[in-house]
């Protein structure tokens, strides 16, 4: 018999987890009704710092990073210490997690609105904030490891193995796709260009879902559903099964997100058809969940959080049926770069996430505060709100979604498109903005009612908390449970396997866990990541495709800096539609000096890919000043400080010399006098702007810059050819390419 | 022969939470089944077998698009004459429909009465590309590119580009206020 031990685990830090989860979630979700609003009415946009394409990426940062990320920390912390019976290996790294989490989450509070943005989707921030956070993540990754290290049950529960998985790959990904080289204190240009980049983000924003959004909330629901419904868990066979399938199988997905463009299409295919194989391993964490349940459907009726926790689940269960059937290329035809996929990540974001969140913060209140909820009427009225508000917020974006697609690619009798001004279907879809709005106000009131509650119940409780005194016998070493009630081992390997013996080992083993997950995850990221990056013939070489001239190089970094990837993508996929819209498709290698791609994932604008040369420099003056000048509906924000910001001319070279370093060749003159070059160009666009009747003096600022970039692109495939060829007759076939 | 629920519940226990050692549901596994195989079927029926990958099947759609719209062309395509032009510029239906397609695709830039902003004026008496009501469909339909103006062939129905180069046609010589400086050459006024 082994000594007992005694000991008190640490709910203060859990508190403060869970006050930053709501606090933060109440901000992420206002600036979300915000920017929902800005589409409706664009004069909602605030230049410089408050316009659609800085607020969005603060918007999912902050509901990814803040929100989901506190969430996961109070569950990680509250469940870990009493799944493995003890406290946290040390307290100071706990603190020291939570305030450097809430800093950093300050920090892009604070460099998203001023424009400082690699330009990548949920990977914005910049590089010291990325090493910020690759620190805090490896103390937080420390203290849990080593937790695990001083635990006192000698198996890992299930949610465990989530929080485990979701550690070590979250860490990858991070590091993996930020890669990035500084030019500049908060500037950077990714490693990677293009093709690879758009791999290498897509590898990454696809498993932010899987390891932020979705393994730690599976293993929250594995410690708190059960708890809170009283009832054991389903299956455990399930549970295993479930886990390693979804871990290995949901890297390779990524590539769903990049159908049609021009990625090779071996990649695309392979991330379709792992997305399909991921919809019954992402169903076994919904089975489990919602037959664990079975016996005590009664208690649903009557427990807010339950409530919470069925429809979240079934939520889950809905979102990754609908992910898997958007992978599929047909119908991701239709739905890609629309309003579907945003009603796909927020029937996941608000159902799931959310509604998991809610659930485990109903449940932790009494228990953290030691008091009884203040009102479970208002637990219960927020949560037939929100439902109420996810519903009205989907529908609405689904019927976005697909009116757009279906307009994008409508033709009349003569060939042509039925709606060949984007603005047509634009306009089309302002009023589910407003009914998406409304729903988004009902789902943030429900969340201001849960702070109602949280505030009031904070204010019972007792002057100070008590910490029971918890005891557990210490590990010892001589230790084989038996897995079930009276049975003997089951004679026969085979027989083991079925019941999933050898897993029982593992489960004692962190050590030899932890490798198989990362085993898991890394071999599934390899066999993609590496052909990605060695075959050539994935990136043509195409001859006249040449590196940007500084100006343009600057202009584009405009570009990335208001975030116009928020909205206008730049990648004209193989349809009929798009080539006769937008002209010849995208190449592979068009992109090959894109450190970052920008090809985007929504088109609230039209794609920019072939807008090189389409409209006058004027025009452009114009529609920057006031798109609802030339463009009769616009929603797009106005941008009045291109026209008083000077073009900050000293900055160019170090922009130019960054781009030189990640290979991009540049010629001797741009290396010596890239400012000169830049000076020049500006000086030939806004002399142009002139003659075609626009005002004078636009030479140093930066709207000429962001013309030079937009004129630029998509043209260098034309430049070989000759001029009749050039007209907008696709030229797919004629392209030269060696 | 199954057991009870009871005889299904794990020694183990977390915190509280005990597990059931239940089989996994057959649907489960047997979807799971056939979402692999069906994967490897996908693969193998699109890398190497008859299956189009998006590049040829843009390639077939392109062929039978042009072939279509060759074909519809035919049967819409208005015959744009300087005489079928004053016609219809004479049809008070035409320039009615004619001042719509305007107030959508051209006041942007020639604003609402065709006094010129980014375009040029349009009621003026100065013309910059030919002279004739033809020249000016035919800068409708063909565009100036290297001045911004948009090639609105491809995309405006054909009834409607000549509708609106009817209208614009009687704006010349209107001389609204307010008009952008004359560009181009003098004309004279198209008879009424």
């Amino acid at each position: 018999m082994s000594r007992t031990e005694t000991f008190r685990y640490d709910d203060d830090i859990v508190r403060k987890f869970m006050v930053a989860t709501l606090v933060w979630g109440a901000v992420g979700m206002l600036v979300g009704l915000w920017i929902a609003l800005q589409l409706a009415a664009p004069s909602l946009n605030v230049a410089p710092y408050f316009t659609f394409g800085r607020l969005r990426p603060l918007h999912t940062n902050a509901v990814i990073f803040a929100f989901a990320g506190n969430a996961v920390f109070s569950a990680v912390y509250y469940s870990s210490q009493r799944l493995l019976k003890t406290r946290m290996w040390s307290d100071k790294l706990g603190r020291f997690h939570f305030w450097g989490w809430q800093a950093i989450i300050a920090a892009a509070a604070i460099t998203l609105p001023l424009g400082l943005t690699q330009g990548k989707e949920y990977a914005e921030l910049e590089w010291p904030i990325d090493l910020a956070i690759a620190v805090v993540w490896v103390v937080f990754a420390i203290n849990f490891f080593a937790t695990l290290r001083i635990r006192r049950e000698r198996h890992m529960y299930v949610a465990i193995w989530f929080y485990i998985a979701s550690i070590v790959t979250v860490a990858l990904l991070h590091i993996f796709n930020n890669l990035s080289l500084p030019a500049g204190a908060f500037k950077s240009y990714s490693i990677y260009a293009g093709v690879q980049d758009a791999f290498m983000q897509w590898w990454y924003g696809h498993n932010a879902v899987a390891f932020v959004l979705t393994t730690p909330f599976l293993g929250l629901m594995y410690y708190f559903l059960p708890k809170a419904a009283g009832r054991p868990v389903f299956s455990y066979r399930l549970s295993i099964l479930h886990f390693w399938t979804l871990v290995f199988l949901y890297i390779w997905a990524g590539p769903h997100h990049l159908h049609y463009t021009a990625l090779p299409a071996w990649a695309s295919t392979l991330g379709m058809v792992f997305s399909i194989m991921l919809w019954m391993p992402s169903w076994g964490g919904m089975i489990n969940g919602l037959l664990t349940l079975r016996g005590a459907w009664n208690k649903v009726a009557e427990d807010p959080v339950l409530k919470f926790f069925v429809v979240g689940v079934t939520f889950y269960g809905m979102s990754t049926f609908e992910g898997p059937m958007m992978s599929i290329r047909s119908v991701n035809a239709l739905s890609h770069y629309t309003d579907w996929t945003i009603a796909h990540v927020h029937g996941g974001a608000l159902g799931w996430v959310g509604f998991m969140t809610f659930g485990m913060i109903y449940w932790l209140m009494p228990r953290l505060f030691q008091t009884e909820l203040y009102s479970k009427k208002l637990a219960t009225l927020h949560f037939w709100i929100a439902t109420i508000g996810i519903v009205l917020y989907v529908v609405a974006m689904w019927a976005a979604g697909i009116t757009q697609g279906l307009m994008w690619r409508a033709f009349d009798e003569t060939g042509r498109l039925q709606y060949p001004d984007f603005l047509q279907t634009v306009n089309r879809l302002i009023p589910m903005y407003w009914v998406r709005a409304l729903g988004g106000s009902l789902y943030i009131t429900g969340t201001l009612m849960c702070a109602v509650n949280m505030w009031k119940t904070w204010r019972k409780r007792p002057a100070q908390y008590e910490e029971p005194e918890i005891t557990a016998p210490a590990l010892d070493d001589s230790h084989e449970e038996d897995l079930r009630h009276g049975a003997a081992p089951p004679a026969g390997a085979l027989a083991r396997v079925a019941q999933a013996r050898f897993h029982r080992k593992w489960e004692g083993l962190p050590r030899l866990f932890t490798i198989l997950t990362v085993v898991a995850v890394l071999v599934a990221s390899l066999f993609e990541i590496i052909p990605t990056f060695v075959i050539d013939s994935n990136v043509p070489t195409i001859k006249s495709v040449k590196p940007y001239t500084p100006l343009e190089l600057y202009g584009r970094d405009i570009y990335i800096r208001e975030g116009c990837y928020n909205c206008h993508s730049q990648m004209v996929r193989p349809f009929v539609d798009e080539v006769v819209r937008y002209g010849d498709y995208s190449k592979p290698g068009e992109f090959v000096y894109d450190h970052p791609f920008q090809w985007g994932s929504r088109r609230i604008g039209p794609d920019l890919h072939r807008e090189g040369g389409r409209r006058s420099d004027v025009w452009h003056v114009h529609h920057f000043r006031n798109p609802r000048s030339t463009s009769k509906g616009s929603i797009m924000p106005a941008y009045p400080h291109f026209y008083s910001d000077d073009i900050p001319w000293d900055v160019i070279q170090d922009r130019v010399d960054a781009m030189a370093m990640l290979g991009v060749p540049y010629d001797a003159t741009a290396l010596h006098d890239a400012s000169g070059l830049a000076h020049a160009q500006a000086k030939q666009i806004a002399d142009a702007i002139v003659q075609q009747g626009g005002p004078a003096g636009l030479q140093d600022k930066e709207v000429v810059a962001l013309i030079a970039y937009l004129q630029r692109l998509g043209t260098d495939i034309k430049v070989d050819q000759p001029a009749e060829a050039a007209a907008p007759t696709p030229t797919a076939m004629t392209t030269e390419v060696k | 022969m199954s057991r009870t629920d009871e005889e299904r519940l794990m020694a183990h226990e977390y915190d509280g939470i005990r597990e059931y050692d239940n089989p996994l549901p057959g649907w489960w596994k047997g979807i799971f089944v056939l979402s692999i195989v069906w994967a490897i079927g996908y693969w193998l029926y699109f890398h190497g077998g008859p299956g189009k990958l998006p590049k040829a099947q843009f390639d077939a759609d392109w062929k039978s698009y042009t072939v279509w719209k060759a074909e519809a062309e035919k049967k819409v395509t208005f015959v744009a004459s300087e005489e079928s032009l004053a016609r219809l510029a004479a049809d008070p239906a035409t320039i009615e429909q004619g001042k719509k397609v305007f107030a959508t695709n051209c006041v942007a830039c020639h604003t609402e009465n065709g006094r010129g902003n980014i375009g040029a004026n349009l009621t003026d008496d100065y013309q910059i590309h030919g002279t004739t009501r033809l020249d000016i469909y035919n800068t409708i339909h063909d565009g100036v590119p290297e001045k911004g103006m948009i090639s609105w062939g491809p995309t405006l129905h054909p009834k409607d580009l000549a509708a609106v180069a009817a209208y614009v046609s009687t704006l010349r010589n209107t001389n609204v206020p307010d008009g952008k400086a004359h560009e181009g050459a003098h004309v004279d006024p198209f008879p009424r």
